[in-house]
């Protein structure tokens, strides 16, 4: 329960430095997106019963101060931890390559996830070339993020970086 | 019987979430145009901090220009100096147009323009993601705001209201793909839909072929849509797109207002 309320407090923290920091110092599409980062983690190292609550937690976060229905991110955040999941036991967390390519490839998959989400709730999205193009670039912040957030994360919690579910 | 349901433990507390999920979206739908209770709560808490981290977000953007700006500064004011000798004469030619309008205007029993009934906010926040483009103000459903309110700065239209908490509201900017704005060529009045396109460029959509639109032409609001009051400054049109087939043409749009540098915006009450 404790890390629960962590985590969510964590992602309170992050959605406010979004919103009120980053987004008014770093433009489109360059500015990384730390909640995504965080949900990451927490699907990474945390188990199912912890872990979903705060994915849909932390997506209900971003919805609201999104420009979107907040139901979206919700289900988004829910659909990456479920696709997330499978690779916590499958790869080494602790690699550098991991951590590098990871957040990059599940940024696109975001991507992929809200444009289809788009496509059902009838909300605009823009031209996908265009969109796809943003990712990348996102998803490159997203890993560089990636970098200083999960080894902090750790030291935060006191766990050697190493998996616990 | 509860060996079973502990068996699938996993399965149902996974359906619980899946139909919180399902409930919250449902509330989206039926609220749709105000953040639901706990939403507009959160966005209450959170617009504290938001407002403390943003302030102090405004003194480094600012300490950065400051340095920057120092050599800027000098050249601008000799050219400044030049410009307001410049204005003070257009003044007082415009003084005696202003004059002349207002007698052509009493003869012709022309009402005077209402001046627009507007709220001063303050830009707190901005979209958190990289898809959207929308701004937070400090100003929500305790100042009278609404949704589908325009926002509008000095130099031209910022978007409209789309969610109001009792003290914050969010801005759809006319740069997202899901902003729609009647818009008028203000030099050859052909009409189009103005809406996002890719980054801070918009597009004119749906205007006739036969249309006369040209690079800097200014666009305006048109007035109808009942948001955005007619005859405000939208952008100069920085790209035709005219093919040698088919109904319509389309223009780009510089906006007139800078997305990044807006610190605070006026939301029209009517």
């Amino acid at each position: 329960m404790r890390t629960f309320f962590l985590y969510a407090l964590f992602g309170w923290a992050a959605i406010i430095a979004q919103t009120a920091a980053i987004g008014p110092l770093i433009p489109s599409p360059y500015k990384p997106d730390i909640p995504f980062v965080l949900l990451l983690f927490i699907s990474l190292v945390h188990p199912t019963r912890t872990g979903l609550p705060l994915a849909i937690l932390i997506g209900y976060f971003v919805g609201v101060f999104s420009g979107s229905l907040d139901t979206l991110w919700v289900l988004v955040y829910i659909a990456c931890f479920g696709l997330t999941k499978p690779f916590a036991s499958l790869l080494s967390y602790e690699s550098v390559t991991f951590r590098a390519i990871f957040p990059f490839v599940f940024t696109l998959i975001k991507t992929c996830l809200l444009y289809l989400g788009g496509i059902i709730f009838s909300i605009e999205m823009g031209f996908a070339s265009w969109l796809f193009t943003g990712a990348i670039v996102e998803g490159l912040f997203n890993s560089t993020v990636a970098f200083i957030l999960f080894p902090g994360l750790d030291l935060l919690q006191g766990r050697p970086s190493s998996l616990e579910a | 019987m509860f060996s079973w349901v502990r068996r699938y433990q996993k399965l149902f507390i996974g359906f619980l979430l899946l139909i919180v999920a399902l409930q919250l979206f449902a509330w989206d739908l039926k609220e749709g145009g105000f953040w639901n209770v706990p939403s507009r709560l959160l966005v209450t808490v959170s617009s504290f901090p938001i407002k403390a981290v943003n302030s102090g977000v405004q003194k480094v953007k600012y300490a950065g220009k400051w340095v920057h700006l120092m050599g800027e500064l000098i050249k601008e004011n000799e050219a400044l100096t030049k410009e307001v000798l410049a204005l003070k004469a257009e003044k007082r030619e415009l003084e005696g147009v202003n004059r002349e309008n207002a007698r052509l205007r009493s003869l012709l029993n022309f009402q005077e323009r209402r001046p627009l009934s507007t709220v001063l906010a303050r830009v707190i926040g901005e979209e958190p993601t990289n898809i959207f483009k929308t701004i937070l103000i400090d100003k929500g459903k305790k100042d009278h705001l609404d949704k589908g309110m325009a926002v509008v700065t000095a130099g031209g239209i910022v978007g409209q209201i789309i969610r109001v908490a009792p003290t914050n509201s969010q801005v759809l900017l006319i740069t997202d793909n899901n902003s729609s704005i009647d818009v008028l060529i203000e030099r050859s009045r052909a009409k189009g839909i103005l809406t996002g396109w890719r980054g801070e460029i918009c597009q004119i959509k749906f205007l006739g072929r036969t249309e006369d639109v040209t690079l800097g032409d200014s666009v305006i609001t048109s007035g109808l849509g009942g948001v955005f009051p007619k005859g405000l400054e939208v952008g100069k049109v920085k790209e035709v797109d005219k093919k040698g087939w088919g109904v319509f043409q389309n223009a780009y749009v510089y906006p007139s207002v800078d997305f990044g540098k807006l610190e605070e915006v006026l939301v029209v009450l009517e």
